[in-house]
């Protein structure tokens, strides 16, 4: 992987996580009832904000990585064929009805009760991008890239690093204070959210994933090696088994300093998430020459 | 539509890269920009028998630029159409709509496209259009010393040498049916060999 | 014994006449040398050109196109570019576009070095004005000053060494930078012929062994039928030669494809699967370095025991093959069969004998032998690698021999070995720009220059030295024109380094050159020369060849630099030598003299200089259809066209060789003789791997290292094979330490299968860069060589190294 990567690495990551955001939205309002609606509000508009700016960030760095951005408005012209200019425009009206959804959320424009739909449809959108940043990776060309392991281990990263971010939120939200209620129900559905994340990851990892061995002559000696994804395997499991030590014990006790274990846990994840990220682009190698 | 298509011999390429650097000349290429790139492939061992070393050898050199492909995959995957197949049947790209994101390169199994750090495009063999109209043979090809390069209409090359093209260190010609004809030299080996490396790396990238 | 010197003229004669090698002499006898003295005079120069007038039309964007010979360099070829040059500057460079591009007549296309000229031309460290030394010699400190101050001190330093010495105290080192005839080192030699003669040399650092042995059998170096001819050949052995890469003349790897396409199987003996093995052999047979001479005594085993030899051909005309045809009084002593089956010294040499010696299978021995012994007719061509060894005559003699027995000698699709210059007057001159008599009768051989430095005084025939009892004189001053060889390509380079660096042996240095090189930096005077697109010149072909390329002048010359030519006579005046040195002519005059010189020798159809400038074609050829073949008199009628050898017969046997007395290294019949540093011996303990630095694509020996484009595509390296590699935990790109008693270098390697193990390789001609500890950081094969020169021809042996290879961290 040569540095000028760096920016797509956080792209991906970025977009997955503010898809993920939503998709855990989604499934809290699916799964809670009872919640105090004042924790609701701030707590979506929290979210609805970092989704977008999650968002936000991810397409300026993904600016960096072109070298003549002022040609980028030709980037959708060719819809027809180019998975990289579908996955451009998704990611454009992902910002935008993330935008608006947000803004009907805080500034009741263009209408607040319009927010339902507005997020259905960011979700939807987000759902799309998330295929279509897959698909622009599964070139034909490039046999590690181009399986079913990489749309799974695309939107795992979204639904892990979602619902990391979300928890971490909550635990924001709830710190210094004794008890938030429903709060901690939410946590607990977001902690089976991201446990199945954990297992499908380890299931990727060992069972989906293509066999590097065969063409590790291919691939640079950081990959053929393994040690990338001994850093990856070993911080997913430490993240998560911080994760299930804080759920078990710190958040019935929010506030003070056990919420820190929280963050460490999540940060884990994302670093595990990461170096699978930079495994998977210094993991490219063409049929061909 | 006619379709413009590369002939190389394999069989006597001896890749003292003078079509590489004919191209780098003719294009102002900078440093690290190879339109024309000459992979040198080899495998084999070297086995002992008593004071004497039996060489169990094999090596050859393919010098390959863009092969205008029927199905350009690069051309499919660029996001703002700025590669185009002219009537000729080359492929271009539109300096002007290019921004740089380097995913045609990632596609290509040819290797073929390589970006201007000074242009700040990607850029790829022409085929000499310029010349072609002028009706000269392109640069690389008149350039070679050992005589293994031609070009002409795909259909009349098949035609007189034969549809041979998926050698090592090519791949599989399903991906973007490449416009070239290859002359295997005598160690060549199918595209799927597990025999043979592209062994001067550094030099092709 | 006659001299076959083609990298060096032998001074000899007046101005007009001297520039004729031995050819034109043979050829064109009393009556033409007189005629040429005569031109001098005709043609005095009323040139009053105004800038540059170029040749071809006006595009419409500025741009005009010139053809215009590629730069005479040493390269092993000559080939036309095509110059597309717009506003003075070249901006394009393409390559000999001559429709009907056929054997008989070739487009003489340029090589990878040849287009990226512009690299060179337009490098930015290109010289650009005079410059003395002010820090310690080699030290590399210099300080700008004028034309005028470096004149005067060059010329004060040449009297002044004249005075206190004498001019054999004087050197103009070998150098092959230009062959274009008004630059490079002729120059220099035809004003200090004027000025007293300076310490003449003969021999050449490229063919020493080759050149010299050759006529002890055949009594000639015009061995080689003429390229044409090679289609008609059944079976080419390329026996270390690798013409892909060095050319040996332009479109010989085009002949040899030729020949193939023609039904010709070709084998490659070589260590290393070189380029030409990749792109021309069908069969590539690795080879130990320097144990040639053995599978060539295991083949001869075989083919005379198996009775494939040429039994009439042997016995009308050779003599020494065995007891039956030994010389006169020399009935007893050992013959050739008598050396291959192990009469005397009780060793046949057979094949299981020489895959000891060479790693070669004994089959493979035994199935080449056959091959070339049977399939009628066949080549076997020599290198030029191999005899840059320690026993370096003996595989040119025993190829010869080969030749011989085979009864491939004189005949169309065969070839009689050797150095084979090109049938039937010996191919192109080189240089024809007249240097003069060397009034100072000692020569050297060209190698051991640093000795005669060192102990010039106590220098005689034991060393080689001719046209006199013993020197007088050690060298005190070096005038080194286009030549890298005082420090990159001469060997042993921290020896040489050293010797120079003492101000007490050699008192003054002057360099001229484009670049700073490893040599310049060595130098008191560096005095910066143009290109040889800068100014006028002409070329004929490298070995071979059947035409003439004009070379004119295509751009200005930029800062301060002045053609070689302008230098010497710019010298010339200062030593009140002007109007004999010049004749009145400037550059371009000389190119008109030159045409002439071609006109009244090789190519009597030739128009004159301004008809072909006009045509813009940038070669005048002669088509050649009927190929001339080596020999074909002597084939024919032994009887009535004998040999140039003693015996008017090929001499197997040689009975000059044996009349000097030294049988273990200079035998009368071709021998393998264990090299000096081997394998074999004790030295392999402490230095275990053979290295040997073959003639790289990108360079010319020095000349063009450091060009971008070229390195680009051909790094700097070390080769080693993955068994030597795994041994010592090397990974392909790893940077390694190579290293002897002599020096160490440093160089990122290439891990490969296609050199031999136990064999490594240092492309030669890297410029030296040593850090503050003498490691070379470039690598420069000369770190490594040694010093040491060949029984016969006192040639260089720069090729037999051993050495230990180590990964650094
Ligand atoms: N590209 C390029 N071409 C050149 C030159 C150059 O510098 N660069 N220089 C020119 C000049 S001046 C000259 S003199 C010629 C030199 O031409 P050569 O002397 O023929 O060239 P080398 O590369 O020294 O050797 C030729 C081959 O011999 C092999 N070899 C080395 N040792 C042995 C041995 O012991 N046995 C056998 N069988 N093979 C051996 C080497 O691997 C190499 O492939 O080239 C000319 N052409
Ligand atoms: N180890 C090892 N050493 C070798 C060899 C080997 O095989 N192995 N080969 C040997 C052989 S065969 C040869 S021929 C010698 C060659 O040795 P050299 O004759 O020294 O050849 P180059 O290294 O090319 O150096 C020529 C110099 O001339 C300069 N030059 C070029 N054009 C001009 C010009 O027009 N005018 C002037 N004034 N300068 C110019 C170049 O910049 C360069 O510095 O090397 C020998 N050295
Ligand atoms: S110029 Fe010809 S022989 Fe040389 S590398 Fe290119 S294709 Fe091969
Ligand atoms: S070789 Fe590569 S760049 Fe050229 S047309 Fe085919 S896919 Fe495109
Ligand atoms: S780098 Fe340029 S040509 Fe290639 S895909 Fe991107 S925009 Fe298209
Ligand atoms: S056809 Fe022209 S652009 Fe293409 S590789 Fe050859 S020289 Fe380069
Ligand atoms: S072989 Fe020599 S003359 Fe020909 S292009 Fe190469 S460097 Fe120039
Ligand atoms: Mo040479």
């Amino acid at each position: 992987m040569s540095n000028n990567e760096w920016p797509l690495v956080f792209f991906t990551m970025l977009s997955q996580i503010s898809v993920g955001i939503l998709i855990s939205m989604l499934i809290l309002w699916l799964t809670m009832r009872n919640i105090e609606s004042g924790t609701i509000e701030t707590l979506k508009r929290t979210l609805m904000f970092t989704a977008l700016a999650s968002m936000g960030i991810a397409l300026v760095l993904s600016f960096l990585h072109l070298s003549l951005p002022q040609h980028a408005i030709y980037a959708m012209s060719n819809l027809r064929t180019s998975w990289l200019s579908r996955e451009i425009i998704l990611a454009s009206i992902f910002l935008l009805t993330l935008a608006i959804a947000y803004m009907s959320l805080k500034y009741n424009m263009p209408h607040r009760n319009l927010f339902p739909q507005l997020f259905l449809a960011s979700l939807i959108i987000g759902l799309l991008l998330a295929w279509g940043i897959s698909r622009v990776y599964m070139i034909p060309t490039v046999p590690l890239w181009n399986t079913p392991s990489t749309p799974i281990s695309f939107f795992n990263t979204a639904i892990m690093l979602g619902g990391g971010a979300v928890l971490v939120i909550t635990a924001l939200m709830s710190s210094g204070k004794s008890t938030v209620p429903g709060v901690q129900n939410m946590q607990s559905v977001l902690f089976f959210v991201i446990t199945a994340a954990v297992f499908v990851s380890l299931l990727n990892m060992f069972l989906l994933q293509p066999d590097i061995g065969a063409v590790s002559g291919n691939l640079p000696a950081s990959v053929a090696d393994g040690s990338w994804q001994t850093v990856r395997i070993v911080f997913l499991l430490a993240g998560y088994t911080a994760l299930t030590y804080w759920v078990a014990y710190q958040a019935p006790h929010p506030g003070g300093a056990a919420s820190m274990l929280i963050y460490l846990a999540v940060a884990c994840l994302f670093i595990s998430e990461l170096a699978g990220r930079y495994l998977f682009y210094a993991s490219y190698f063409r049929v061909g020459v | 539509m006619t379709q413009l298509a590369f002939y190389f011999d394999a069989s006597s390429c001896s890749g003292c890269k003078t079509c590489q650097v004919a191209c780098k000349d003719k294009h102002d290429s900078p440093m690290g920009v190879r339109w024309r790139r000459i992979y040198e492939v080899s495998g084999g061992d070297w086995i002992q028998n008593g004071p004497a070393w039996i060489p169990n050898i094999f090596a050859y050199h393919v010098s390959m630029a863009c092969n205008h492909c029927e199905e350009p995959i690069c051309m499919t995957s660029c996001p703002n159409k700025a590669i185009v197949k002219d009537e000729r049947g080359i492929v271009l790209i539109d300096y002007d709509r290019c921004m740089g994101c380097k995913y045609c390169e990632w596609t290509c199994p040819y290797g073929a496209l390589h970006f201007d750090p000074d242009k700040k495009v990607m850029t790829k063999c022409t085929f000499c259009a310029d010349y072609l109209e002028e009706g000269k043979a392109p640069s690389c090809v008149s350039a070679c010393p050992m005589r293994v390069l031609d070009y002409g209409d795909l259909e009349e090359l098949e035609k007189k040498y034969g549809r041979h093209r998926e050698y090592f260190p090519l791949p599989a010609d399903k991906y973007t049916g490449p416009a070239v004809v290859i002359k295997p030299h005598k160690d060549t080996r199918r595209y799927d060999t597990k025999e043979l490396q592209i062994i001067n790396k550094e030099e092709v990238i | 014994m006659k001299e076959f010197d083609l990298n060096h003229q032998q001074p000899g004669g007046d101005p007009d006449k001297q520039g004729m090698n031995r050819r034109c002499f043979l050829k064109t006898g009393a009556l033409f040398a007189g005629g040429m003295a005569a031109f001098g005079s005709l043609l005095g120069c009323t040139d009053n050109r105004k800038g540059i007038r170029l040749p071809g039309r006006l595009e419409a964007d500025g741009t005009v196109i010139v053809r215009a010979g590629c730069p005479a360099h040493n390269c092993g070829g000559r080939c036309v570019l095509k110059l597309f040059v717009r506003d003075n500057e070249i901006v394009r460079i393409e390559t000999d576009d001559r429709p009907g591009d056929d054997i008989s007549n070739p487009q003489l296309r340029a090589c990878i070095r040849g287009r990226a000229y512009r690299r060179r031309q337009y490098h930015p460290d290109r010289l650009k004005h005079p410059m003395k030394r002010t820090g310690k010699r080699g030290e590399g400190k210099f300080e700008r000053i004028s034309w005028d101050e470096a004149l005067d001190m060059m010329a004060s330093e040449l009297k002044r060494v004249k005075k206190d010495y004498g001019n054999s105290a004087i050197l103009v080192p070998y150098g092959t930078g230009s062959y274009n005839q008004t630059n490079g080192r002729q120059t220099a030699a035809r004003l200090m012929n004027l000025f007293g003669g300076s310490l003449g040399f003969y021999n050449s650092y490229s063919w020493a062994c080759i050149s010299r042995a050759t006529p002890y059998v055949y009594g000639t170096g015009v061995t080689g039928n003429q390229r044409q001819d090679w289609v008609n050949s059944r079976y080419i052995i390329m026996w270390g030669w690798n013409p892909a890469e060095m050319r040996d003349g332009t479109n010989t790897e085009y002949f040899l494809k030729k020949a193939r396409e023609n039904g010709a199987r070709i084998v490659c003996i070589d260590p290393r699967m070189s380029m030409s093995a990749t792109a021309l052999a069908d069969e590539w047979i690795p080879i130990r370095p320097g144990t040639d001479t053995a599978l060539m005594s295991a083949m001869a085993h075989v083919i005379i025991s198996e009775g494939l030899h040429d039994k009439d051909f042997i016995h009308s005309s050779c003599v020494g093959f065995d007891r039956s045809q030994m010389p006169e009084g020399l009935e007893e002593e050992e013959s050739y069969s008598d050396y291959i089956f192990g009469t005397r010294d009780g060793q046949p040499k057979t094949p299981e004998w020489a895959e000891a010696i060479t790693g070669i299978p004994r089959d493979t021995i035994i199935r080449i032998a056959r091959e070339y012994g049977s399939i009628k007719p066949a080549m076997l061509y020599q290198g030029y690698g191999m005899q840059r060894r320690a026993y370096g005559e003996q595989p040119v003699l025993g190829g010869c021999v080969l030749a011989a027995i085979t009864g491939n000698v004189g005949i169309p699709g065969g070839w009689a070995s050797g150095i084979a210059l090109q049938a039937e007057d010996g191919g192109p001159f080189w240089n024809i720009f007249p240097t003069g008599r060397n009034p100072v009768g000692a020569t050297i051989p060209v190698f051991l220059w640093t000795e005669a430095i060192l102990r010039g005084k106590e220098m005689g025939p034991e060393d080689g030295v001719i046209g006199a009892e013993k020197l007088d004189n050690n060298i005190k001053l070096i005038w080194c024109v286009a030549s890298n060889i005082l420090i990159n390509q001469h060997a042993d380079t921290n020896r040489s380094a050293k010797i120079l660096q003492d101000e007490s042996l050699v008192e003054f240095i002057a360099v001229q050159d484009q670049f700073m090189t490893p040599s310049a930096r060595y130098a008191d005077l560096v005095l910066p020369v143009c290109t040889q697109l800068e100014m006028w010149g002409l070329e004929d072909g490298w070995k071979y060849g059947d035409e003439v390329i004009l070379m004119p002048q295509v751009v200005d010359k930029p800062a301060e630099t002045k053609s070689d030519y302008q230098i010497a006579a710019a010298l010339a005046g200062r030593l009140g030598l002007k109007e004999e040195y010049t004749l009145g002519r400037d550059e371009r005059d000389w190119i008109e003299w030159a045409v002439k010189f071609y006109r009244n020798t090789r190519f009597p159809d030739i128009p004159d200089l301004e008809k072909l400038h006009e045509m813009n074609r940038g070669v005048y050829t002669r088509p050649i259809h009927e190929p001339k073949i080596a020999f074909s008199d002597f084939r024919k009628d032994p009887e009535r066209h004998p040999l140039n050898t003693p015996s008017g017969k090929i001499e197997i046997f040689s009975r000059q060789l044996y009349d000097m007395g030294k049988p273990d290294t200079i035998p009368a019949v071709p021998k393998y003789i264990r090299e000096w540093e081997s394998p074999f011996g004790a030295e392999s303990k402490k230095y275990p791997l053979q290295a040997i630095g073959h003639h790289y694509m990108p360079r010319v020996h020095s000349t063009h290292d450091g060009i971008d484009w070229l390195e680009e595509a051909f790094p700097q390296r070390l080769f080693i094979n993955p068994i030597d590699a795994g041994a010592r935990n090397i990974r392909n790109g790893d940077s390694v330490m190579v290293y002897n008693e002599r020096g160490k270098i440093r160089i990122p390697c290439r891990v490969t299968n296609k050199i031999m193990p136990g064999v490594v390789n240092i492309p030669q001609g890297a410029w030296w860069k040593p850090d503050k500890h003498g490691v070379d950081q470039r690598g420069n094969v000369n770190v490594l060589t040694s010093h040491r020169w060949t029984p016969l021809a006192f040639g260089n042996a720069q090729h037999t190294i051993m050495v230990e290879v180590e990964k650094v961290s």
